[in-house]
């Protein structure tokens, strides 16, 4: 593995949707965070990913348990066969 | 201008999330709220020849929730009004000012205001409708279950990359669409 510091916008990017998630490593954000110091685009579209992240979080969203959706799919399904 | 169809097999794939969501935000219970949107399908169903094809499908859904909503209201409503209790007068000046007629009605308004006020998790749901499919259903399983990459990546049969390219292009245009549909 060569050990680059500087990356392109593409893998800035990358790394950006991935600490979204929590998932990117110490050294993948070491290297984000020096790309954004030279990459006002970047800067910029980290700035609003974060935002959504903010978003999501704030909005506090729940999806349908999938057992739940069974159930109601059993539902629509018999009824349509009445 | 081709009229908008009904396809009830797609309903809970498409809409459950969206429908749930918007329903937890309403009535704040998660058991009532499986109900409700179980009874929108119902009625749904039932009054499918009324549809005409003008609005569509989602926004059908909706009106037919938004009025079992209210009903939901109406009902918790009347039951509580026979538990009524008056307390106390506001002030000694006021005589006859209940404090209750002084109060606002929590159920008063919520019923028809708070459906009309849009809440962040609408505007995101709004933005999440216009994804394509696919893209939507990965995006929320990653972003609103908070699954792991790997068990979405065996479930889709895609590989880590795959996904993340998903992932990116679902952000940027859920951004954008933010952007302009909420303000902030």
């Amino acid at each position: 593995m060569s050990f680059k510091l500087f990356i392109d916008c593409d893998k800035a990017g990358h790394f950006c949707d991935k600490s979204q998630y929590k998932e990117s490593s110490v050294l993948e954000k070491l290297k984000l965070n020096i790309h954004i110091l030279f990459c006002r685009d970047c800067k910029e579209h980290s700035k609003r990913n974060l935002k959504l992240t903010r978003f999501f979080k704030q909005a506090n969203l729940q999806n349908m348990p999938e057992d739940k959706k069974q159930s109601l799919e059993r539902l629509i399904d018999e009824e349509l066969a009445k | 201008m081709p009229s908008k169809q009904l396809d009830p097999t797609q309903w809970v794939k498409k809409y459950s999330d969206y429908l749930f969501n918007y329903t937890i935000t309403r009535v704040n219970d998660r058991e009532v709220a499986q109900d409700l949107i179980s009874e929108t399908f119902l009625a749904g169903l039932k009054s499918m020849k009324n549809f005409k094809g003008e609005a569509s499908e989602r926004t059908w859904l909706i009106s037919i929730l938004k009025r079992k909503i209210i009903d939901h209201y109406r009902k918790i409503n009347s039951k509580k009004g026979k538990a009524e209790v008056h307390i106390n007068y506001r002030d000694e000046d006021g005589e006859g000012e209940w404090m209750e007629e002084r109060m606002a009605d929590p159920y008063d308004k919520t019923a028809e205001d708070v459906i009309e006020n849009t809440e962040l998790g609408d505007a995101i749901y709004n933005c999440l409708a216009k994804l394509p499919e696919r893209q939507a259903e990965i995006f929320k399983l990653k972003t609103i279950d908070g699954q792991e990459t790997e068990t979405i990546c065996n479930a889709y049969n895609i590989t880590a990359s795959n996904l993340w390219v998903i992932i990116h292009r679902a952000r940027t245009a859920m951004v954008e669409c933010m952007e302009k549909n909420w303000l902030q």
